[in-house]
């Protein structure tokens, strides 16, 4: 129903009525904003969400209706923080080069050791964890790290990561598979010089 | 570190990813979204008005050609046009035909 919806708002959109995009805008903008929140610092999160959407108005001519529109927007919000990320790879911005600092180590001994919900619960919430999560997506490619967000941490499928970054499903479960491994790499590397 | 032990650590800053990033986007966020699309519309109409400009031309030689076709088929039909000296001389000889030429 809302698939039908939105493909007729889509159609009134490209037949003149722009007015009617901030009708698409209310429905996906929550969706759109929790999906690049997860990707990019806090301070970026509108203007990637906007570009996002700045995309998808100016992509509109190739939603065919047939996928529901919500899908379709994601794939270039996830597309959107791989372009941002590669913005800053080219300006040499908030690439995080330095090893994880002592603090941080000890919350990955912490975390590594602990076997009660409770206590990884407890982790979570500890300042160290985001420090060291965006160390460790900061030693990947803009495309790996938008990869392995979608795939290990994010829990989305393979072909809608594959569809999102315009490569195939073979190529996408590969470097999949290559990335997680490197990631896995970087932390035993950490854990063993503790 | 043991295989487990990554496996746990994974877990938990696959939680870390999904926590404490529930945020909104403000209302103004909105109006600078949607302000975007409108420049962005009114720059595509342009681009594709400067896109028409040849054809919107042609159009117009077209009808401007026919217009003018239209007048002259009137204006002939209105006042005919006078005999020619071709037409005053039959053409049944070799010096009728030397004729029409001299008196052309």
């Amino acid at each position: 129903m809302h698939r039908h919806e939105d493909a007729a708002i889509a159609g009134a959109i490209l037949q003149g009525d722009v007015e009617r995009y901030g009708e698409l805008l209310d429905k996906y903008q929550d969706s759109v904003y929790a999906i690049v929140a997860r990707r990019v610092p806090a301070d970026a999160v509108g203007v990637v969400s906007q570009d996002a959407f700045v995309r998808a108005y100016q992509s509109l001519p190739s939603y065919g209706g047939d996928a529901p529109f919500g899908n379709w927007m994601s794939r270039i919000a996830i597309r959107s923080c791989c372009a941002y990320w590669r913005e800053q790879m080219r300006h040499r911005a908030h690439l995080v080069s330095m090893s994880p600092t002592e603090d941080q180590r000890r919350w990955i001994e912490q975390a590594a050791a602990c076997k009660k919900p409770d206590e990884a619960d407890h982790l979570v919430k500890h300042a160290e964890a985001a420090g060291i999560l965006e160390w460790l997506l900061g030693q990947l490619s803009p495309e790996d790290r938008t990869l392995i967000e979608s795939v290990y941490i994010d829990g989305k499928l393979l072909r809608e990561v594959a569809a999102a970054l315009e490569w195939s499903l073979i190529k996408t479960k590969v470097r999949a598979m290559r990335v997680r491994r490197k990631m896995r790499q970087l932390l035993e590397s950490i854990g063993e010089s503790l | 570190m043991k295989k487990e032990e990554i496996n746990h650590l994974e877990a938990i800053l696959s939680a870390v990813f999904r926590a404490g990033k529930d945020i909104h986007p403000a209302p103004e966020w909105r109006t600078g979204v949607m302000g975007a699309v409108r420049r962005c519309h009114a720059a595509e109409c342009i681009a594709l008005n400067s896109a028409m400009i040849p054809v919107k031309l042609m159009w117009r030689l077209a009808m401007g050609s026919a217009v003018a076709a239209l007048f002259c088929a009137v204006l002939y039909m209105t006042f005919p046009a006078q005999k020619s000296a071709a037409a005053e001389v039959p053409l049944d000889s070799f010096e009728n035909a030397v004729t029409v030429v001299t008196k052309i």
